[in-house]
Order: C-alpha cells, then structure tokens, then sequence
C-alpha cells in the first residue's frame, strides 16, 4: 500500500510479525536498506511490507530510531548523541538490546547496528565468560581438556 | 492473515519475554559485530564461552575488524630467541600510541624507534635488542 500525505511525503506500511502494522514515510524507512531494496523490488506496492522477524514492539522502536535520524540533518550532533544514549537507556537491558540488535541487523540499519552493538560490547566489558554464556544463555561445549587448553592459550596475556 | 508454520515459530521465539535473550542463537555476524568492538584482552576472555566465539574470534577477518575498532592494547613480542617472551601492556598504556618516536618507554625498559597503524618497533636498553609491538592480540 503506497500512499501519499498532504506534504506529498510518500508513505509505506510496514508489517510486523505479529502483525502489528506501522505507516510511516519512504524516507524514514528507507534508513534500513532491507527495507529500500524491497521498495525498489516494488514490494511496497501491492500492500504491506512484511518483517517476519521483527515484532511490533521492536518496531516500534527502531522506527522512532529512524524517524530521529532522518529529520535530524540540520541538528547538533551533540543533540543526537544524547538522543541516542537515552534510547538505548530507555530499552534497560540485554534481552530488549538483543532483539534490538538482531532488528537492526535484519533491517540492516547501520547507525543503529552500530550503537547497540557498541552498548552490548560495553556491558559484557569485564563479564566472566560463566556471566556472558548466562546473558545468551549459550551452553559451555569445552571438554574440560579444551578449556584447559584454551585457558593456556590466553594465560600469557594475563601474566 | 495466514500464518506460516515457520512463521509461527518465529513468532513463538520472538515473543516469549524470557530471562535470557531470544531462544534463537545469535547469528555470526552478530556476535562478531559485538566482540570487535571489545578490548583485545576481554576478546580473549570471550574465547572461554563456547566453542563458536573461539571460532569466530580467531581468524583473520575479526582480527583486522577489531583491530579498527577496538581501543588499541599494546602487544610486545620480544625478538630475542635465546629469550622468548611476550610482555603485555594494558590498554589503560594506551597513550604510548600517540607519543612521536623516539620515545622512552619506562615500564619496558625500552625505547620506541618508530610506529605505523598500531605497529611499534622499540629498542630494549638492556640488553640492547630490538623488538616489535602490535596493537592486535592475534599478531
């Protein structure tokens, strides 16, 4: 579905997983580049666009990400960085930043993939690897032979 | 609207508000998009996660990526066979990168002679010998 506004801002819809549908404008959605080439494919043109992997709460949030971005031009970068400090405060933990960050990969959304990952990195910053598995809730597959040896691989830099 | 069974499940991984983040695994680029943004010494520490992180964190496409981005830690291998052994330099050091060369570096021993993208050659006062640095933990 392509529709047009009164300030002739060419608008598009977006579709979550859960079916949740988001009107927003071209530009602002066009921040993704998934998102662009399914334009330029002419998915947009014959009804929603549809984000199997992305919820509407995720949505929601990435789009009031790009809405930022986009009308942001002639804005102090200072403004923007503290814009952005406040979103990612705002999702609270590593569970909302990782879906956040799987979106933003998804989307292929480069400044926000950037800023997420950036917040990730420095929250698993001085975690122990025994933290870090229970963030991801990933499973320690090291024998403990291979651990062993892996520690000893590493032990000279900590020496 | 028709629900795809995949779909489905998708949906089912995505919206169970869980403790840990979603059920599915985190894809590749993911992961290695995060840990290039860390230190050399906490990349090293993710290594001890699983058996994936320590693949993803060991080639050379994730050393150069992490090479750019991280904040620089300072290797030292020193080139004296009869003597082999590293010397660590914490990123908290990371000032000794910006110094001209020929600088004095106290807590080495050493001079440094010259520097290029993260790459120092040094010279040891005592015994004299020369000896390189790499900002990259896989160097």
């Amino acid at each position: 579905m392509s529709i047009t506004t009164e300030n002739n801002e060419k608008m598009i819809t977006l579709m979550s997983s859960d079916g949740e549908e988001f009107v927003v404008e071209e530009a602002v959605a066009a921040q993704s580049q998934t998102i662009k080439h399914l334009i330029e494919d002419g998915c947009s043109t014959e009804g929603s666009i549809p984000l199997p992997n992305v919820t509407g709460r995720v949505l929601s949030e990435v789009i009031q990400y790009c809405k930022k971005h986009s009308s942001s031009d002639d804005k102090e970068e200072k403004e923007l960085e503290a814009w952005d400090a406040e979103f990612v405060k705002a999702a609270d933990d590593h569970v909302a930043l990782t879906d956040l960050m799987m979106a933003a990969n998804f989307l292929d959304i480069k400044g926000l993939l950037d800023l997420v990952a950036q917040t990730l990195a420095n929250m698993i910053t001085g975690k122990s690897p025994e933290e870090v598995r229970r963030m991801w809730n990933i499973k320690n597959d090291f024998t403990p032979e291979e651990a062993e040896k892996v520690r000893k691989e590493n032990q000279w830099a900590f020496e | 609207m028709v629900v795809s069974g995949l779909r489905r499940k998708l949906l089912a991984c995505f919206n169970s508000k869980a403790d840990v983040a979603s059920a599915l695994p985190l894809p590749d680029d993911v992961i290695i998009d995060i840990l290039s943004r860390l230190p050399a010494d906490h990349v090293l520490q993710c290594r001890k996660v699983c058996k994936r992180w320590r693949a993803l964190t060991s080639t050379a496409y994730f050393a150069q990526l992490q090479l750019q981005r991280a904040t620089p830690v300072v290797l030292a291998g020193c080139l004296d066979s009869e003597n082999p052994h590293c010397i660590y330099v914490n990123h908290a050091q990371q000032g000794l990168l910006r110094r001209n060369p020929p600088q004095e570096i106290a807590e080495l021993n050493c001079f440094v002679l010259n520097s290029c993208d993260g790459l120092i050659l040094g010279k040891r006062k005592t015994p004299s010998q020369l000896f390189y640095l790499q900002s990259n933990h896989s160097g």
